[in-house]
């Protein structure tokens, strides 16, 4: 995807750990001459790391300097302080975003073709899961995956329970249309060897078969349903998708499918109440 | 034991699995089938040959002699009946699963078995599938370390014909959660070594919403130690045989992790989708070695204790769906 103006766009990211994927993808937008990462001058936009150590100051400083903002952590910002966010950033004419990155990856949009297509028939079944993925923060990846679950099912979750275990947070959802959901995220504990069998999919499963997204790069797909299966490699460009929307929604004003903040932290208390379950839906 | 009498009770579709398993055996013999189907039972006997005797009458083939061991695979509701006539005789039970429909009836034959000093080992299957065994080694041999989190996920078709079957009925299956859940249940218990705490779960009913057991569920189990396992079956997707099967488990070191694809491959057919290297005959010949073995070891590689333990969870599962609400396991 190109950008919508070969001029750099000087954006500041804030935060400390220059390994995470945001990041990465940030510097690597600044290295093709899309993004200037750190401007000299005044920013246009802001990035704020999962890693920031004050994510909520950074948020308000850049609503207040009418900057717009990328969240990459939702959960490092509390949900009455994303409502003060979101009427804020409305007030001033700011775009707050948060970083979900999943549905940019090219098997998610495949696998949303396949369900409105209607080639699962009736779809009654979703389930997605990351595993020995090097995060830190489980939440954030859980959410990132129920917002990936209704952009390719266009399903909403009506009530949640989350458990968070030792190893593991599992998330169960009724969603619309009567179908039920699982969330898995388990983080791998200590650091991150390579090849050590990271695994993000998600699975929908209907009246006539199941279609499996890989959302992990390089992404696959694979599909099993009235006897066929086949699978495919897809790409992997999830995150430099995600930076190339937000350069462009800043420049041009226009969203390109980036995720309010808002509605990540509807998601975020929907996994995080200690009474999810009774959550009977959200804005 | 060199000439192992074996009496198989209920001649149904899993029965046939039994005979088969018996018939490779190289100890075990079949003496007889029981069913409350005469012609069915007579069948099944003659399939295995003339000397094989047939009966509609329980108590007839529990005087048999040479009957050392009988195979139960009845309907679930009448397990402990049967179950507990036959080690009141004085033979070894492997029965199918679950062990009951409710805890009371897997009590009293756990004390049953005890006092009659007979085996009793439920027949949970899947443990001797070259999945089940092949987990449970890399977590015996620490190659994931210690295990946390267990998921396995069966989706599948329609398997129960019509709408007579006595599965649908949950006043004799105990409902599709106990019928099939069991298996999962005890697989990722007996990989995670630890004791469940409590189960929260969702059931749908897709093949039809006027079905009386959720035919399609998942089982959400949090242990004792903190860990967290997952059990997922649906029986409502077509065409009617299994369309995705996986299995992973996660450690403090690595995960093991199965997948459809895994094991050989698929095989399409007008039936619908099989995935190969998986063979249920195999399975069903390792347990009932492994039965035969114990009545000589009086050790069963699966105990009553372990089947009561995955029908605890399953009923707490079954009561959440009712609920909504988190259910905790009886102990």
């Amino acid at each position: 995807m190109t950008l919508a103006s070969q001029v750099p766009l000087p954006v500041a990211f804030c935060g400390e750990r220059p390994g995470s994927a945001l990041s990465i993808a940030l510097r690597a937008a600044a290295s093709a001459g899309e993004i200037v990462l750190r401007p000299p001058g005044p920013v246009q936009a802001v990035v704020v790391g999962a890693d920031d150590p004050d994510p909520v100051a950074t948020t308000a400083a850049a609503i207040d300097a009418r900057r717009p903002v990328l969240v990459e952590s939702p959960t490092a910002i509390a949900a009455e302080a994303i409502e003060s966010f979101t009427s804020g950033a409305v007030e001033g004419g700011v775009s707050v975003w948060a970083a979900l990155r999943f549905r940019f990856e090219t098997s998610l949009g495949w696998l949303g073709d396949c369900v409105r297509a209607g080639s699962l028939g009736l779809t009654w079944g979703t389930f997605a899961e990351a595993t020995w993925i090097d995060s830190s923060a489980p939440i954030d990846v859980a959410i990132d995956l129920i917002d990936a679950i209704e952009r390719a099912t266009g399903l909403r979750p009506l009530a949640c329970r989350a458990v968070h275990g030792e190893a593991a947070l599992v998330a169960s959802m009724a969603m619309t249309h009567g179908a039920i959901g699982l969330v898995s995220v388990s983080p791998r504990p200590g650091p991150r060897a390579e090849g050590g069998g990271e695994s993000v999919e998600l699975r929908v499963t209907g009246s006539h078969g199941t279609v499996v997204a890989d959302l992990a790069g390089p992404t696959m797909r694979r599909t099993t349903w009235a006897g066929l299966v086949s699978s495919a490699r897809l790409g992997d460009d999830g995150w430099a998708r995600l930076v190339t929307a937000f350069a462009d929604a800043v420049r041009g004003d226009r969203n390109h499918g980036l995720a309010d903040l808002s509605t990540a932290g509807g998601l975020a208390t929907l996994l995080t109440g200690t009474s999810s379950d009774r959550f009977g839906g959200r804005a | 034991m060199s000439d192992f009498g074996v009496l198989l009770v209920g001649a149904g579709g899993v029965g046939a699995l039994h005979l088969t398993a018996v018939a490779r055996h190289s100890q075990a013999r079949l003496v007889g089938v029981c069913d409350v189907d005469a012609d069915r039972a007579r069948a099944a006997a003659r399939r295995v040959g003339d000397d094989v005797r047939s009966s509609a009458s329980l108590d007839d083939a529990l005087g048999w002699s040479n009957v050392h061991g009988v195979i139960v695979c009845t309907p679930n509701d009448t397990h402990v009946e049967v179950g507990l006539s036959v080690l009141e005789s004085g033979s070894h039970l492997l029965l199918e699963k679950p062990i009951a429909i409710d805890l009371d009836g897997a009590e009293a034959l756990i004390e049953t078995a005890a006092k009659a000093e007979r085996i009793l080992m439920p027949g949970h299957t899947y443990r001797f599938s070259d999945l089940g065994l092949a987990v449970r080694d890399a977590v015996c041999q620490g190659t994931i370390g210690r295990p946390m989190f267990a998921r396995t996920s069966l989706l599948a078709g329609w398997i129960w014909g019509d709408w007579s079957s006595w599965v649908l009925d949950p006043t004799r299956s105990g409902g599709h959660v106990v019928h099939n859940g069991v298996h999962g249940l005890d697989l990722v218990t007996w990989w995670l070594d630890d004791e469940p705490v409590e189960a929260f779960a969702r059931g749908h009913r897709g093949t039809s919403v006027n079905l009386q057991i959720d035919d399609h569920f998942h089982i959400v189990v949090r242990y004792g130690n903190g860990s967290l396992a997952i059990v997922e079956v649906g029986r409502a997707t077509r065409p009617q045989t299994i369309v995705d099967r996986e299995t992973i488990v996660v450690g403090d070191r690595g995960v093991v992790r199965h997948g459809v694809q895994d094991g050989g491959g698929l095989l399409h057919t007008e039936r619908g989708t099989v995935p190969l290297g998986y063979d249920a005959q195999l399975s069903f010949d390792r347990q009932l070695a492994a039965w035969v073995e114990a009545a000589d070891t009086g050790r069963p590689a699966v105990t009553g204790e372990d089947s009561r333990r995955a029908l605890a969870v399953a009923l707490a599962a079954q009561r959440s769906i009712i609920t909504g609400q988190p259910s905790m396991v009886e102990s």
